[in-house]
């Protein structure tokens, strides 16, 4: 979800999309930074993202991920899932 | 559409896959480029800079398993797809060939067969993994050279790198004789 959302500004390539995530989230979420193509490949075997080779800010070859209509569609789908499942937990941490 | 252009770019890829498997690398090795440059632009030693990219990547070398495994798993649906095919133009062209009445059709069925068949076999050339390609050239070495001491290169079978023990040595010997020979000469077998 987080990736897709990142995408959905606009083409990233791998890099920057590893640093939007960081940067968004005001450095909480750390992960291990290679953990994110694995995910990427998965998403483009799914047709939610779309992959293209161009050349970087720095004139470097780099592999742009771009977001599908498909991947728009996944996005809607897990932000509303996320948004009702944390509004719930929400709820049991202010009732209890 | 997006789904046709992904199908073909993924044949492409299949039918190039050293180059598939180089863009995988390349694209991993970006990333730790772009972390290492910004490490240094943030005041770090190179050393420090490639080290802590690096770190931040995690494994690099299961990292690009995965995604080349990821890869395949996709492309044996799109072959299993692609052999299906291969069989629905063979009984297109023998059934062109029994049951057209006008000769015209015969080379029809004819071509049809024989690119059906050409096809079948560049797809097996092309499953044949690269460590198996080489072992089955060691192997036709063998065969072809029997009594030649021939110099093996390592062979990579997936990512385990071996070298193969020559059948005789120098002076004609088996490995088993050269090990009883080295024993009884008191020389140390590792």
């Amino acid at each position: 979800m987080l990736i897709l959302k990142t995408l959905a500004r606009g083409p990233l390539h791998g890099y920057e999309i590893a640093l939007r995530i960081q940067q968004s989230s005001e450095d909480v979420l750390k992960v291990e930074e290679g953990s994110l193509y694995p995910a990427l490949y998965r998403m483009e075997e799914q047709g939610w993202v779309e992959a293209e080779w161009g050349a970087s800010e720095n004139n470097r070859r780099a592999k742009y991920y771009k977001l599908t209509r498909a991947g728009r569609k996944q996005l809607a789908v897990e932000t509303s899932n996320w948004e009702r499942l944390s509004e719930a937990i929400t709820k049991v941490l202010h009732t209890a | 559409m997006a789904t046709i252009k992904l199908i073909l770019r993924r044949l492409g890829a299949h039918v190039r896959k050293e180059a598939a498997d180089c863009e995988i690398e390349d694209e991993l090795r970006f990333h730790i480029e772009m972390r290492t440059r910004d490490n240094i632009a943030a005041g770090m030693s190179p050393e420090d800079a490639v080290a802590d990219a690096m770190r931040r990547f995690g494994d690099f070398d299961h990292i690009r398993a995965i995604c080349e495994e990821i890869r395949k798993e996709w492309l044996a649906v799109v072959m299993k797809v692609v052999k299906g095919l291969t069989w629905i133009m063979v009984g297109c062209g023998l059934a062109l060939k029994l049951a057209a009445d006008e000769e015209a059709w015969q080379p029809v069925g004819n071509a049809l067969i024989l690119i059906a068949g050409l096809w079948r076999l560049l797809i097996h050339l092309r499953e044949i993994q690269p460590s198996q390609r080489r072992i089955r050239a060691a192997q036709l070495t063998i065969v072809g050279r029997t009594h030649t001491i021939g110099d093996f290169s390592a062979i990579d079978l997936k990512g385990h790198t071996f070298t193969p023990v020559p059948a005789y040595d120098k002076d004609g010997r088996t490995p088993v004789e050269r090990l009883i020979s080295d024993e009884s000469s008191g020389k140390t077998v590792t």
